[in-house]
């Protein structure tokens, strides 16, 4: 199973690859900001896409709209943020995002989110 | 270069002044992009020598992360042994377990937090007060703060009184977070002066704590502080603490006027009907101060209940202060009730508070 993490905070990033390989929960692809995961996403097919909100170049709301309404794809998205707004939730789940966690998180909650997800 | 030297002497004493400036401008400009570039590489060499550290860390913290207490010994050995190597890996270190606590939860915490105490990097962030930089020192509150390393509260604790209002302001911030069972039990000592930048950030944590577990302000409504007495006031008034209007009425006998106004204020915006007469008291007292005055009738609008009490307000009608006799006007307008026909102005002030574009002022 592939997983892609957009996420600009690398210690974060660094520790979710832990978790989730801890849990073998596939081969997770990490990208640093919105355009480069982007770009990976019209590229190819991944079996999850975990994003943080606010990244460099394209928010992860950009990443979900591209996903559903551009390439049309069903990939199960969980949004990761510190923005814990009724509004931004009410958004993200509104453009087609299937799980929102708020930071602080525990990692061991996002991988019960994930194998839900990945019905795993 | 005895070309030089003659072509120098062949020159007009203005022109030889006008070498030497152009001169020592070049070995400026020079000497400054020499500068410039010795930063620069410096910044670099010590970005990414932290960059390795983080990468040195990085694996055994997320271990850390996940570990069970009987397994982290030889983790924490390890990074120990990195952090130990330098103060710039002791800081990469600390900066990234802050990082990652942001933004986690649960035992992920315990466990960062109980890394950061048996690491010794405490004792790194301790050493930090002891500076002369009020940004270092600064620094180190926060790293304690966060880590939530409850022993630093006496270490802390001076800053409260230290004449640079940064540090105090950080130093009570850190004792807020760090003090859990009586957060504000440094205001007792409190000599300085709270800021707006500390009242906001005293509000921001007061709004994202349970309202069951704030603390009883009116401690410190006789404050030898007044700046202290002020902000416990208005907190008491936001937070609407009911509780508080026996001692509001008794500051209503103040010797400060800022503290009487803030009181006023406080009775009405909090609605103490049973202390209306008491406020209603201190109408001929406080009859000369068009200030107070004003407060009085904003606040007794407020109060009011009872046509004797409503008597009481009309007679700010005829107070020779304007604002005052609006003020009172609206309240009586506001209500409902008949305007008295003495009242010198009547018809003008009626108007007024009718006004549709004053109605929100």
């Amino acid at each position: 199973m592939k997983i892609l993490l957009c996420e600009d905070d690398h210690a974060l990033s660094s520790m979710i690859r832990f978790k989730l390989s801890r849990e073998n929960l596939g081969e997770l692809t990490i990208v640093p900001d919105g355009r480069e995961a982007m770009r990976l996403l019209q590229l190819h097919d991944f079996d999850l896409v975990i994003t943080d909100i606010h990244m460099p170049y394209h928010s992860g709301l950009e990443v979900v709209t591209l996903l559903r309404e551009q390439l049309k794809k069903q990939t199960p998205i969980i949004i990761l943020s510190a923005e814990g707004l009724e509004n931004t939730v009410l958004q993200a789940f509104a453009l087609g995002a299937n799980d929102f966690i708020t930071k602080p998180f525990s990692p061991a909650e996002l991988a019960i989110r994930v194998k839900r997800l990945m019905k795993v | 270069m005895s070309w030089f030297s003659d072509l120098f002497k062949s020159l007009t004493p203005e022109e030889r002044i006008f070498v030497w400036i152009a001169f020592i401008c070049l070995m400026g400009a020079v000497l400054f992009i020499l500068f410039l570039l010795i930063s620069r590489s410096a910044k670099n060499w010590r970005e990414e020598k932290a960059q390795r550290y983080q990468m040195d860390f990085q694996e055994s913290i997320n271990e850390l992360i996940f570990s069970e207490d009987n397994s982290s010994g030889a983790l924490l050995e390890k990074l120990k042994a990195i952090a130990g190597q330098s103060y710039a890996a002791k800081q990469v270190l600390i900066d990234q377990i802050m990082s990652l606590k942001k933004s986690l939860s649960g035992v992920a915490v315990q466990n960062l937090e109980r890394a950061y105490r048996e690491i010794n990097l405490h004792a790194h962030s301790l050493s930090k007060l002891k500076q002369g930089s009020w940004s270092v020192k600064v620094a180190g509150m926060n790293e304690l703060a966060e880590m939530n390393y409850v022993d630093a509260k006496e270490s802390i604790k001076p800053f409260l009184q230290n004449t640079k209002y940064v540090l105090r302001d950080e130093a009570f911030m850190a004792l807020l977070k760090l003090d859990r069972d009586s957060s504000y039990s440094f205001l007792d000592d409190y000599r300085a002066s709270v800021s707006y930048w500390m009242r906001m950030r005293i509000h921001h944590h007061l709004s994202h704590i349970d309202k069951r577990n704030l603390p009883d302000f009116t401690k410190w409504f006789s404050s030898s502080n007044v700046d202290v007495a002020l902000f416990s006031i208005s907190m008491a008034r936001h937070f609407r603490q009911l509780a508080a209007a026996p001692a509001l009425v008794s500051l209503l006998h103040d010797s400060d006027k800022r503290k009487v106004a803030l009181a006023v204020s406080t009775l009405g915006d909090l609605e103490a009907f049973e202390h209306a007469e008491e406020l209603i008291s201190r109408i001929d007292f406080y009859w000369e101060d068009a200030k107070l005055s004003r407060r009085i009738a904003i606040s007794l609008g407020k109060l009011c209940n009872s046509d004797s009490q409503w008597a009481w307000l009309q007679k700010y009608l005829t107070h020779p202060d304007y604002a005052v006799r609006f003020e009172a006007a609206r309240a009586i307008h506001q209500s409902g009730k008949q305007f008295p026909k003495q009242a010198p102005d009547m018809e003008l002030l009626i108007r007024h508070v009718q006004e549709p574009l004053l109605r929100a002022s």
